[in-house]
């Protein structure tokens, strides 16, 4: 299942008439934030939102996105989920364009021992219900 | 930083683009070529390989070019703490035409300037 954030942009954002490339790396930690705050009690799992490590981001900007008032749509899931780690898939796009895709590798960390951790059951349960392995690719012709 | 003191990871995005800047632009002014600091990126793809504690001492951005093409080129870089490697990134940057809001072929001086940086690492403090 596809979480949808709708991410309000900000002029300030803005450098050479089109929001700058590092900030989209901000709004995708919003909108992963918010796939793993705010659940019911006993799925605590914003940890992985929060203190999670990110491994690895491989970051395709597909069109400029300029600023305008209206939200633009970020859909996140998870393609995989690992022993400490997952990744997790972003799509920054509007019903016109697809501007950006993202593909983010995250490590459930302890911060106490300075390590990875294992990912915890409730936390896998949580990820199960965003998973969508990606399509295996077709075989070539 | 985050809560552990650790360098937050859009952060290292911004100093691989101060370290463009200053590579293609200022230290030292790249005449016919400054523009290259302000190419568009169209694809990143870092790995966070170990936790950078904040220090003011700077640490060493290193970035070589990988590779030149028509419009776009492919930048390297590592960032580095004495002899720990922290973060490795692989940019592609598109030459761009902010009047046409397009891409644009690199010009001759520009490909002079990504031609020297090929073969040499640039090191420089972020």
């Amino acid at each position: 299942m596809r979480r949808v954030h709708h991410c309000q942009l900000r002029r300030s954002d803005m450098a050479y008439g089109h929001i700058n490339n590092v900030i989209y790396v901000s709004y995708l930690e919003e909108a992963r934030a918010g796939m793993f705050a705010g659940r019911s009690p006993g799925q605590d799992v914003s940890a992985l939102g929060e203190n999670a490590v990110v491994a690895r981001h491989r970051i395709r900007y597909l069109q400029p996105l300029v600023y305008r008032p209206e939200p633009v749509r970020i859909e996140s899931w998870v393609s995989r989920i690992g022993r400490s780690s997952f990744t997790v898939e972003h799509e920054i796009r509007d019903d016109e364009a697809l501007y950006c895709r993202a593909s983010s590798i995250i490590v459930a960390f302890d911060v106490e021992i300075g390590r990875p951790r294992p990912l915890l059951p409730e936390e896998r349960a949580v990820l199960e219900t965003f998973l969508e392995p990606d399509p295996a690719p077709e075989p070539s012709a | 930083m985050d809560e552990a003191g650790h360098i937050h990871n859009v952060v290292y995005l911004r100093y691989l683009e101060e370290t463009r800047i200053d590579v293609f632009s200022v230290n030292p002014p790249k005449p016919g070529a400054a523009a290259l600091a302000f190419a568009v990126v169209a694809e990143m793809d870092i790995e966070y390989l170990r936790p950078l504690a904040y220090r003011p001492e700077p640490v060493r951005v290193e970035t070589w070019v990988a590779r030149i093409g028509t419009s776009s080129f492919g930048l390297s870089h590592e960032v580095h703490d004495g002899d720990t490697l922290h973060a490795r990134a692989q940019s592609t940057m598109v030459a761009f035409d902010a009047g046409t809001s397009r891409a644009r072929p690199l010009r001759s001086e520009e490909r002079a300037v990504l031609e020297e940086l090929t073969d040499d690492r640039v090191g420089r403090v972020a």
